[in-house]
């Protein structure tokens, strides 16, 4: 009780300097998306040229080319900016379909029982897995076409929101409304679908944007060792291209840097997001504490 | 002299608002003395402490003024106030078993504090078990190479006790030393901590008036402001203030229930008013001032 | 105790679990499994041939007799036999391993002490100046891809300011038995293991900023306060005992991670170890030098995990107490 005392107002700081803060993440963060996500729906009001312009190859950058052209004479900045959908969709796709399966797994492990048990025992299996080298293996296998590479990114992608969802469902299974529905007579089921996930809201939310950043990111690192689809390039395959045909001995750090730089713009939008959800949450959960 | 407090307050930012938390307390400590502390649990008594530590959370701030030996606490830098700490102001916790990091040996901690009070690294040992000894422990060697889950509560509270008793302390402050002990080991206890440092001032916060019986002086607190002040058995015998008649009344079942609140209060009443037998409507707005007669300070309209 | 054996069986079953996985991909996929086993595709592989692969890879058994052979190749050493580079699987790691892991083991303990360092300095005052650089630094390093941070390092480093040199880990003609040869390797290796550092420390500098800065409400932290106790002393001697264990638990995880960013870092710095290896087979659709390097990666973290899990055990005063009374 004592420390309690002593604690409370320690965590529900309300500290006005912390909370501009997250406005100001949330604000950058929702701009660069924003604009991130223009790109990919109407690139050509972004790009300067069609894709299919043709000029010399390996141009230094300069006001024409901003980041010059590449190997064939595509200008790598209209490159970047049709690649944005692409990666978009691999990213958002495959961060929905791993949060499904987080959110499934995770309520499944928050249940308890012989159901529980199991679906626990997935998630601390798969987390022992080296996440990376086993999608190399898988995605290696299954080829690079989309469908593919959203399930493959997915399969490892999915065990941290697996966590976060059973740790809150057994919260929320701790709080005493549970108990009431329960004697109450309501389903376990019917329980678990109107009330626990609704409550899970914020947790699923949060995730999703964790998941997202991490999803694209295993993308770019299996386009760039050449696991990504060809036709219709990402950002990680522009970087391996831009790489195995000499980029590097060619100095086009354009089209070496860019796309790397356009993923770390867009984690960082998505990181931006975060900081301001988890800010919010901790404000909600602050909020019960100081009774 | 060495602790005088003069209108001490402490503010908390909350969410809510700046919140006050402890308001213009005053109160002193003499040399060889023991002032008891004496409130309901969310009184702002231990808050009082962490201010004289310096140890409030960061969202806490201190003002007003306390002094050690003439010496100004309150906005004191932060290191000044470490380097006293351990040495001239020790602190003795409500329970050695909780307080003490689970992970390090009692030798560990006790020598960190001996270290700390100049004792040479070769008779640390020696120190170590003649202090574990004069708080009341037999053959303390053997307790030396134990972790704080090995050893019971009775026993980590002459743990803590020990760390405390160097010879240059000047204040100690105990928070709730006596929580889970009986009467006679709390006066056992309360015994020992007057034996234990001759030389020092020593606070002792409990929520049990009954403990106030072994002290000096007393101070009753409610909602962050003194009550009632004076002699320990002044104040036991001859209780003014209405609040202070509720705690002795309410002895035998130990510590308040929670009560109703019986009428509407307002912040700038008398923060007993809600629950007071006697009180009268002027307490229901106004702040009785505190009123002091033969060093028996009150504040209260009515008594 | 048992939460450890509970740790040590998982890993062990994540392991199996590797294995099989291994043996059913190829066998399970729609693809053709004699294409997907040795790489090769049938404007490659003449009819005669195919069969002959067929039947050296005993496709003809049955798959209880497949499964036999194939843990029997694993637990004797050959790991499966790439036909791409004419030699077995586990040789070929056994080439390449020493490369790799002479960027990983560095890396990995350099970042667990910057992470650890870093963590506890940036808790001890939560959304301090230090806090806030610290963790908006964290921030920005997680968000640069593994690929663009080795880039940049090369760029700047090797081609920008000539400081360091580019590719493999020796220049050529160079023996690391030397003085000399010893100062080319440590120069080679400092970008890679400066990358691989980058990439890995901001998640476990931020796991142990949380864990420690809740620690700092914790009652033993402010007892300590009272006798005086601060700064690095009560950071590292007080505060992370408390901390510690799953920190070095995920640091421990942690490896496989490392091994798995070495592929990106061994890419990027063309230096010839396991990971190379690895986007090698990527390329050349090697499949079982992939599947060797990934049950070689899972036997790493298997490891890994019952050493850390030891010693934290051997750490751990409750079951080292517990241990002795029985």
């Amino acid at each position: 009780m004592r420390t309690r005392h002593i604690s409370r107002p320690h965590k529900s700081l309300p500290l006005a300097g912390e909370n501009k803060a997250a406005i100001t993440a949330l604000a950058a963060g929702c701009l660069l998306l924003f604009v991130f996500l223009l790109a990919a729906v109407a690139p050509s009001a972004f790009a300067p040229y069609s894709p299919s312009d043709t000029f010399d190859a390996w141009l230094p950058s300069s006001s024409d080319h901003i980041l010059g052209t590449d190997d064939a004479g595509a200008d790598v900045f209209t490159s970047l900016v049709y690649a944005t959908g692409r990666t978009l969709l691999t990213g958002v796709a495959s961060a929905a379909l791993a949060l499904a399966l987080g959110v499934l797994v995770g309520l499944a492990a928050g249940s308890g029982g012989v159901i529980g048990a199991l679906a626990n025992g997935v998630i601390n299996l798969f987390a022992m897995i080296p996440k990376l080298p086993a999608t190399i293996v898988i995605a290696a296998f299954a080829g690079g076409g989309l469908a593919e590479t959203v399930i493959v990114i997915a399969v490892f992608g999915w065990v941290t929101t697996a966590r976060a969802v059973r740790a809150k469902v057994l919260h929320i299974k701790c709080l005493p409304f549970a108990d009431a529905l329960t004697a109450a007579g309501y389903s376990p089921a019917r329980i678990a679908f109107r009330h626990i996930i609704p409550n899970t809201g914020e947790v699923i939310l949060t995730r999703y944007i964790t998941t997202l950043a991490g999803c694209i990111m295993t993308e770019a690192t299996l386009s760039f060792l050449g696991l990504g689809s060809v036709s219709s390039p990402t950002w990680g395959t522009m970087i391996n291209l831009a790489y195995r045909r000499g980029g590097f001995a060619m100095e086009a750090y354009g089209w070496l840097l860019a796309p790397g730089a356009a993923i770390m713009l867009l984690a960082l939008a998505f990181w931006c997001l975060w900081y301001f959800a988890e800010h919010r949450s901790r404000d909600v959960s602050g909020k019960s504490y100081a009774d | 002299m060495p602790l005088t407090a003069e209108g001490l307050t402490v503010t908390a930012k909350l969410r809510e608002g700046a919140q006050t938390i402890v308001s213009s307390l005053s109160f002193r400590a003499e040399t060889g003395s023991t002032l008891a502390v004496v409130g309901e649990s969310g009184c702002g008594k231990t808050m009082t402490a962490l201010a004289v530590m310096g140890l409030l959370p960061p969202n806490c701030r201190a003002e007003g003024s306390v002094t050690l030996d003439g010496k100004e606490l309150i906005g004191l830098s932060q290191r000044k106030l470490a380097a006293l700490r351990g040495r001239e102001i020790c602190f003795v916790p409500q329970s050695g078993a909780e307080f003490l990091n689970p992970s390090l040996k009692v030798s560990t901690q006790l020598y960190e504090s001996l270290a700390r009070q100049g004792v040479p690294r070769e008779r640390r040992r020696a120190e170590a078990c003649e202090r574990l000894e004069r708080a009341g422990l037999d053959s303390p060697e053997t307790f030396l190479s134990r972790y704080p889950f090995e050893l019971s509560g009775g026993q980590a509270q002459k743990v803590v006790l020990a760390a405390a008793c160097g010879k240059d302390v000047r204040l100690l402050i105990a928070d709730e030393p006596t929580k889970g002990i009986d009467r006679a080991g709390a006066d056992a206890f309360l015994g020992s901590v007057r034996k234990l440092f001759p030389a020092a001032a020593v606070i002792v916060i409990t929520h049990d008036i009954s403990v106030a019986s072994g002290a000096d002086e007393l101070l009753v607190m409610l909602r962050g402001r003194a009550m009632e002040r004076g002699r320990a058995s002044d104040v036991i015998a001859r209780p003014r203030h209405p609040y202070t008649v509720s705690l002795l009344d309410a002895l035998p079942s130990r510590g308040l229930m929670a009560r109703p609140a019986l009428r509407e209060t307002r912040s700038s009443g008398c923060p007993f008013y809600p629950f007071c037998p006697v009180a009268e409507n002027r307490c229901q707005a106004f702040l009785p001032p505190a009123e002091e007669e033969d060093g028996h300070m009150t504040r209260c309209f009515v008594c | 105790m048992k939460k450890y054996l509970r740790h040590i069986l998982i890993a062990l079953t994540a392991f199996l679990a590797i294995l099989v996985v291994n043996f059913a991909l190829p066998r399970m996929l729609p693809g053709d499994p004699v294409f997907l086993l040795t790489g090769f595709d049938s404007e490659v592989l003449s009819q005669e041939l195919y069969d002959s692969y067929y039947t050296a890879l005993g496709l003809d058994q049955p798959l209880s007799r497949q499964f036999a052979d194939y843990l029997a190749d694993v637990f004797g050493g050959g790991l499966g036999f790439s036909y791409r580079l004419n030699s077995d699987v586990a040789s070929l790691i056994g080439e390449r391993l020493p490369a790799t892991l002479q960027i990983v083991l560095p890396a990995l303990i350099i970042s667990t002490l910057l992470a650890m360092g870093a963590g506890l300095a940036a808790a001890r005052k939560p959304r301090g100046i230090t806090d806030t650089v610290m963790t908006t630094g964290a921030a920005l390093l997680g968000a640069v891809p593994t690929f663009l941070a080795g880039m940049i390092l090369v760029v700047v480093f090797s081609f920008g300011l000539g400081w360091l040199p580019y590719g493999n880990l020796s220049s050529p003609g160079m023996d690391v038995g030397t003085i000399e040869g010893l100062f080319d390797r440590i120069a080679h290796l400092i970008l890679p293991i400066a990358t691989l550092v980058l990439a890995t420390t901001p998640p476990k500098f931020m796991m142990l900023r949380a864990s420690a800065e809740k620690a700092s409400e914790e009652k033993y932290v402010l007892y300590a306060r009272s006798r005086g106790v601060e700064g690095t002393r009560l950071s590292f001697r007080h505060v992370f005992p408390n901390v510690g264990q799953p920190f070095l638990a995920m640091t421990g995880l942690n490896f496989g991670a490392m091994l798995g960013g070495s592929v990106v870092v061994e890419t990027v710095f063309s230096v010839n170890g396991m990971g190379l290896l690895v986007s090698q087979a990527v390329s050349d659709l090697d499949y079982p030098v992939l599947q060797g390097c990934l049950t070689v990666i899972s036997a790493f973290i298997l490891g890994v995990t019952v050493l850390t899990d030891l010693l934290l055990l051997l750490a751990d005063p409750a079951a080292r107490r517990k241990n002795r009374a029985h």
